[in-house]
């Protein structure tokens, strides 16, 4: 983006209008794997911007790509004829110039991947599980996201970051799933996660039907990471919790979970791909969701913060979203029990792999069915046993984790539907079968 | 905007086309599309709002060494075609490292021609105060219904154009427009509140063609009827549990369809390649001409030509032109959709169903229209088959198995069927089901004056994830033994271990 930019848009306002101009570029490399072979190497380069003017408490929007400033002056154009349409007021102020708490930089090794040494790393990944007569299926996508907000007020906020996250499942009589997700390349260890797809795929074959009923789990991270996410759409935003909608509403500061649980949003954890500031030039915060099982806030953008008489928390999303402020950085503390000493404490139960499908069954219980899915064991005397078939399941998230007996002290970093979550190990006693599948 | 129009368009292609080849490169392609969309929502507390935007970019596809490289940029230019093709064969390149077997693909004959929905009534140039007032005159007939708590509603329109050319020669123009209408009507508050979403759920009315589609579509009847059914939900019954003869409305069926058998028959999905993402499917290579998937009653086309569709369209993203392609006769799997990747894979034609979203992604298979063909019931007849069942009608909500052999589905309203006429209204019904069990399950197909055709705007599958649409057609149908159940209920299943 040329440094002019700013003045070139500010320049096009009339008197008493004062903008914003946001511009995020992201360059994505995906490649995609399926049969042990490379199915297709993909390059997408997107640039985004929004422009948004402010008048007498309205703001008018616009967004589209910007590479001249011919282009500048027609989203110009476009977000006053916007504004003139707006009729409602809107809490939405232009960002003033602030420090911004941290400065994530991009990875050179994501920035600078050559695909042909990608594609030799996952040859040799794939070497590894071909002489188990396994398969290789899944997805390696690397992006770089440079983003830049410009205000009238005086914001002036640039950041860059970089993410990789590769998942994988390997199939051959049974199927077993892995996934890494960091913003190093060094964190990505492909042997490492082929090696725990495999085994579990070589363990997994011949599964055992389970009589349907409740019995004790151990959810692996990506399945809890699934239920916090799903959690966090019905709570952890502000629109939710202003609407009553939110099993937080009205309750800050009372006890709303079991006593060891601890969620926050932490934008600043450098393994998760968090921003500085957000699509309205607010600072992020940490927010503290729910401390010790008490209720202590929700994430704001500035229009929530206003209905519910508190400050922005930098978590607004993109411009013309319908969704309202949302974590994407959310943290499920841990516990205090090593991992082998979670699977030592369950004498019978079942393991989860991932869970799969989710849906909401009755939103204001936060109640959820869906099916498990690619390494579904026995568990017996603290040890996985046998394959069992994958089975449905309808739990309410919130009764479940209030339920949970063991958090490991361990934690992975997951990533779905473009949040990134830290999650541990988690041991639900009567978590409800439906039916196997 | 920083395109000029088909004349620059013309010259990017030719200019990309020309500069990529090489003794290795088997085949190039390349997709411009622009796409600009309005959005109108309100609802009966007085809010109002009009969104609009566009976007445009373009994606080149090269095939090199029997492997696949794709490279999409936002900036449509000559330079920067030039440096995306090249790009993309390197790309290509990199995959053939890892390859394990080449592509071969199903032959296609070169067309240079263009496709356009037809509009009666372009919503784009009509005046954003008539739509809106239009949107809101309708849910005002909701909100005039006694016990009615509140009513939104949203309408959306989008135009999609799109130029695609390949290294074979061909030259292929098309452009849609899709309006959408939904509204959602709300009784009761609290724990207690039912909804009924108006004229159907998950985007409502979604279809091909101008504001004409949605104009004769909003009837005031049946509003009031939606509204209605809102209200007495919030007093009803839960949905009786156990096993029962079941009759899915069209809106239900749309999306039963859409679930059990066009993903299964996904070819891509049958070999694999959406393995670690949506999953595999039961129905193999094998099962064809043998798998008996549903009863003789079951006849199923994917149909792209069917006129005003959400998933009618002209030509798929590798050129192949859309014509009717049967997947299952008399209750038999005949075929699937396939692109030309696939169906070389396989040794048969292409079924004209690899679409890509936009410019972003690369073409997989996708549905288009998938339509169960009409049977011989009239309402009557269903529901005489059905004494002591229910009628379901418009999903909520649904869960279905990576491997598509069993499914969950819930419904925002039943109705017993009574002395053979449709009786009390039950809340919160839900029902399960093993797919091939229950296509053979089912008894009866209602006749061609009972069809419907539904949309389903965003359907996700791909790594990286792609949202695109598709419709759905058929009539009422008739199930036997299926499994009901209330949903949102924790019941006392026993400990299993």
């Amino acid at each position: 983006m040329a440094d002019n930019t700013g003045t070139q848009l500010f320049k096009m306002l009339d008197p008493g209008f004062e903008a914003e101009f946001i511009q995020e570029d992201t360059r994505t490399l995906a490649t995609r794997v399926s049969e042990n072979a490379i199915q297709a190497n993909t390059s997408v380069r997107e640039r985004d911007a929004w422009v948004r003017v402010f008048r007498d408490g309205r703001i008018g929007t616009a967004s589209g790509l910007v590479m001249s400033d011919e282009d500048i002056g027609g989203l110009v154009m476009e977000a006053l004829s916007d504004w003139k349409k707006s009729t409602e007021p809107s809490a939405v102020v232009p960002a003033p110039d602030a420090n911004l708490p941290f400065n994530p930089v991009a990875d050179p090794d994501i920035r600078d991947e050559d695909p042909l040494r990608r594609a030799e790393r996952l040859g040799h990944a794939v070497s590894i599980i071909r002489k188990h007569g396994l398969e290789f299926t899944g997805a390696y996508t690397t992006k770089v996201i440079q983003r830049r907000l410009l205000s009238t007020a005086g914001a002036d906020f640039t950041a860059e970051h970089s993410l990789a996250d590769v998942s994988c499942t390997i199939q051959g009589a049974g199927s077993g799933w892995a996934r890494v997700f960091s913003t190093r390349a060094d964190d990505v260890r492909l042997p490492d996660l082929v090696r725990t797809a495999g085994g579990k795929a070589l363990n997994s074959a011949r599964p055992e039907p389970l009589k349907p009923g409740r019995y004790t789990v151990i959810l692996e991270p990506a399945a809890v990471g699934s239920m916090l996410l799903f959690l966090g759409f019905l709570s952890f935003g502000g629109r939710s919790y202003n609407r009553g909608t939110s099993f937080l509403s009205g309750k800050i500061g009372e006890k709303v979970m079991a006593d060891h649980m601890t969620i926050e949003d932490d934008a600043a954890d450098t393994r998760m791909d968090g921003w500085p500031f957000d699509y309205e030039g607010t600072p992020v915060r940490k927010v503290m969701l729910v401390e010790k099982g008490i209720a202590r806030g929700v994430v704001h953008d500035m229009t929530t913060a206003e209905n519910a008489k508190a400050a922005s928390t930098g978590h607004a999303l993109a411009p013309g979203n319908n969704f309202g402020p949302y974590p994407r950085c959310v943290h499920m503390h841990g516990g205090k029990t090593p991992l082998p000493d979670v699977f030592a404490s369950v004498e019978n139960g079942i393991l989860v792999t991932r869970l799969w499908y989710i849906n909401y069954v009755n939103p204001m219980r936060s109640m959820i069915t869906g099916t498990t899915r690619d390494g579904t064991f026995e568990i017996r005397n603290g040890k996985p046993v046998r394959a069992v078939s994958e089975m449905r399941f309808v739990e309410s998230i919130l009764e479940a984790f209030n339920r949970s007996v063991l958090l490991s002290r361990e934690t992975r970093y997951i990533r779905q539907f473009g949040s990134t979550l830290r999650v541990p190990w988690m041991v639900i006693p009567d978590f409800e079968f439906t039916e196997v599948i | 905007m920083n395109t000029k129009g088909h004349a620059s368009f013309k010259k990017i292609i030719n200019t990309v086309l020309n500069d990529i080849s090489g003794p290795d490169i088997q085949y190039v392609d390349i997709r411009i599309t622009r796409h600009s969309w309005e959005s109108h929502a309100a609802d009966t507390s007085g809010s109002r709002s009009t969104d609009s935007g566009s976007g445009s970019g373009f994606g080149v596809r090269v095939l090199r060494r029997g492997a696949w490289g794709y490279a999409a940029s936002m900036v449509i230019d000559a330079d920067e075609a030039i440096r995306a093709g090249r790009l993309a064969a390197d790309l290509a390149l990199a995959s053939s490292r890892l390859m394990s077997r080449p592509v071969r693909l199903a032959p296609v004959q070169p067309l240079d021609t263009t496709w356009i929905a037809p509009v009666v009534e372009d919503p784009f140039a009509l005046a954003t105060e008539f739509k809106l007032d239009f949107l809101v005159n309708s849910l005002g007939i909701a909100s005039q219904v006694r016990g009615i708590g509140g009513v939104s509603g949203s309408m959306e329109f989008r135009r999609l154009e799109q130029w695609f050319a390949s290294s074979e020669g061909s030259r292929i123009r098309q452009e849609i427009i899709i309006p959408a209408f939904a509204m959602t009507i709300r009784a009761g508050d609290g724990r207690g509140a039912q909804t009924r979403s108006w004229p159907s759920s998950h985007g409502g009315y979604t279809c091909t063609g101008g504001f004409e589609k949605i104009r004769s579509m909003v009837r005031r009847e049946a509003v009031e009827q939606a509204a209605g059914e809102a209200v007495m939900l919030t007093t009803a019954p839960p949905c009786p549990e156990g096993r029962f003869p079941v009759v899915l409305a069209p809106d239900q069926m749309s999306l039963q369809i859409h679930e059990s058998i066009g993903h299964p028959l996904e070819l891509d999905r049958v070999f694999g390649v959406e393995a670690n993402f949506s999953g595999t499917s039961f129905a193999q290579p094998e099962g064809m001409g043998q798998l008996q998937f549903g009863s003789p009653l079951i006849n199923v086309v994917t149909d792209p030509t069917e006129s005003g569709v959400l998933g009618a369209y002209g030509y798929d993203d590798d050129g192949v032109p859309a014509r009717p392609v049967t997947l299952i006769r008399d209750g038999i799997l005949r075929g699937y959709l396939s692109g030309r990747e696939t169906a070389g894979r396989l040794g048969v034609p292409s079924s004209a169903n690899n679409r890509a979203a936009d410019w972003r992604h690369y073409p997989i298979n996708r549905m288009s229209n998938t339509r169960l063909e009409p049977g011989n019931a009239t309402w009557d007849d269903l529901l005489a088959g059905a004494e002591g069942g229910l009628i379901m009608a418009t999903n909520r909500s649904w869960s279905i198995d990576d491997r598509r052999e069993s499914f969950r589905f819930e419904c925002e309203a039943a109705w017993e069927i009574k002395s053979g006429k449709r009786g009390k209204i039950y809340r919160n019904p839900a029902y399960t089901g093993r797919t091939l069990d229950f296509w053979r399950s089912c008894d009866a197909v209602g006749h061609a004056a009972l069809y419907e055709n539904w949309g389903t705007p965003n359907c996700g599958k791909g790594e990286p994830s792609q949202s695109i649409h598709t419709s759905q057609g058929s009539a009422p149908a008739r199930f036997q033994n299926v499994s009901v159940s209330a949903s949102g209920q924790r019941k006392g299943h026993p400990h299993g271990g």
